[in-house]
């Protein structure tokens, strides 16, 4: 394995789970911070290559060809050929080395344990996303099942870490059910809990993602957390400027 | 039986939350229906009420068509329609259950992402259309609208009225907070009933029993009668 190439899988046992949200965020704040990062949307309708915002409009294209952001070393690349393939892994660091990047972010659509499996064999991080929801909690064992068996698989050497949706919305029943579900996920949980408010909410239905950060935001701070424990985790230094 | 793929080109745009609401829709207007459900994590049953009888079928075993037949077979004199709950439009394990389908549509939401994705629909389609061309493409349903987006729920109808289903799902009908505390809308109910004539769903269960109260009158008087004596019974008698 190539050691100045890392990939980060943010994946989710549920649709609309804001893994494509969370991929962009922590690919700007990583590459805001110097880190040359390239994020692979696999999926076939193109969900984080369709943003269009004032940092992502026209950096993807269809060919498998990213282009570099003109302010942040950042590309986006859509890709759907790689989840076909028997191990995508080699095949994104060449991606990452054409491109300069440090690290992939692979914005995984709710895939198959196949697609998943295949991905993990060569990823430093598995971000879960999780919202709060019902459901959400209910159908969670079986997916956390499958990173802990793939975790434990020969070869393999990744970090699982869960980052919570939505626990800040003010009903009771949901603070409730995000104190559960944040207890469920101790272990592997992120301190950076991505807030959905409706404001927020509404930047991302009119596909003005990523919204403004202002400092001091819930959002930007939260986005900045999570940047920071996965820096940690993956020891990433930013270049020295020269 | 009718098969009706509930697809979706996004994530997170109430896609088997409509194949519950809508089972349930189809069930209260005496249409068998159950729910075949593609999800790699499936969470169809998380989602149902307890005293829902839809039936949930695990599909993603079927690897081909003659597979994908016989998991449905022990259901065709149960239910006169399946929604397939799917997974993303490329997933592979659609590909068996192509052949099948009779009728697809399209959950989305109203947000320019959505719209953006929306050609990698008709890509997907001219595939499926080469495996299955009797497949017919229903319409696309809008869901989680924002009072709000009226508006552009209405000005995409008025462009392309031929490719919307009729109603539009509001936000609060996909809350996301369990089955027990969410009532289906009555939107549910109309779209219930335009696919019942678009796809030719058949009502196959029984009429509900019907004149329970003025039956339940009846008894109480003729308790009263057997209790109280002749003049009750005349009286019972009047109220016939």
């Amino acid at each position: 394995m190539t050691p100045d190439i890392q990939i980060v899988v943010v994946c989710s046992h549920r649709g609309g789970a804001w893994k494509s949200s969370v991929s962009a965020g922590l690919a700007l704040e990583l590459a805001r911070g110097g880190i040359a990062v390239v994020i692979v949307d696999p999926a076939k309708a193109g969900g984080l290559s369709t943003f269009d915002s004032p940092d992502f409009r026209g950096l993807s294209t269809d060919h498998g060809k990213g282009r570099s952001h003109d302010r942040y070393p950042l590309s986006v690349v859509h890709l759907p050929e790689v989840l076909s393939s028997e191990r995508p892994g080699p095949k994104l660091r060449s991606l990452a080395m054409e491109l300069g990047a440090a690290v992939v972010i692979v914005d995984l659509p709710t895939a198959a344990s196949a697609e998943l499996a295949s991905l993990l064999r060569d990823t430093h991080v598995a971000i879960a996303t999780v919202p709060v929801d019902a459901v959400s909690f209910r159908a969670l064992p079986p997916f956390l099942e499958l990173l802990k068996e793939q975790r434990t698989m020969p070869g393999r050497s990744f970090a699982v870490r869960a980052a919570i949706v939505g626990a800040e919305e003010q009903s009771p029943r949901m603070k409730e059910l995000g104190r559960v579900i944040g207890e469920h996920l101790q272990p592997i949980l992120l301190r950076a809990c991505l807030p959905v408010d409706e404001e927020y909410g509404a930047l991302i239905a009119s596909g003005s993602f990523p919204p403004v950060q202002d400092p001091g935001t819930p959002m930007a701070l939260a986005l900045e957390q999570l940047e920071g424990e996965v820096r940690s985790i993956l020891s990433l230094h930013a270049p020295v400027p020269a | 039986m009718i098969l009706i793929a509930v697809c979706s080109a996004k994530g997170g745009s109430a896609r088997t939350t409509t194949c519950v609401r809508l089972a349930q829709a189809l069930n209260a207007a005496r249409i068998p229906t159950g729910i075949v459900d593609l999800s790699p994590y499936p969470s169809v049953q998380f989602m149902l009420a307890p005293g829902d009888a839809i039936p949930v079928i695990g599909g993603r075993a079927a690897t081909t068509p003659i597979a994908a037949r016989s998991i449905v077979r022990p259901y065709e004199e149960r239910c006169s329609c399946l929604l397939i709950d799917t997974s993303r439009l490329d997933d592979p394990a659609i590909l068996p259950w192509l052949p099948l389908m009779n009728h697809f549509l399209v959950t989305m939401k109203i947000d320019k992402n959505s719209v953006r994705a929306m050609p990698s629909i008709w890509d997907s389609f001219d595939t499926w259309k080469a495996i299955n061309p009797e497949l017919k493409f229903l319409g696309f349903l809008p869901t989680c609208v924002e009072p709000s987006q009226q508006a552009v729920v209405r000005g995409l109808r008025n462009r392309m009225e031929e490719h919307f289903l009729p109603v539009a799902i509001p936000r609060n009908d996909v809350e996301r907070l369990g089955p027990e505390l969410v009532t289906r809308g009555a939107e549910w109910d109309t779209l219930a009933a335009h696919l019942r004539q678009r796809a030719s769903l058949k009502q196959i269960l029984p009429e509900p029993a019907r004149n329970t109260e003025k039956g339940l009158v009846t008894r109480m008087w003729k308790l009263a009668a057997s209790v109280l004596g002749p003049k009750v019974s005349v009286v019972t008698e009047a109220a016939r």
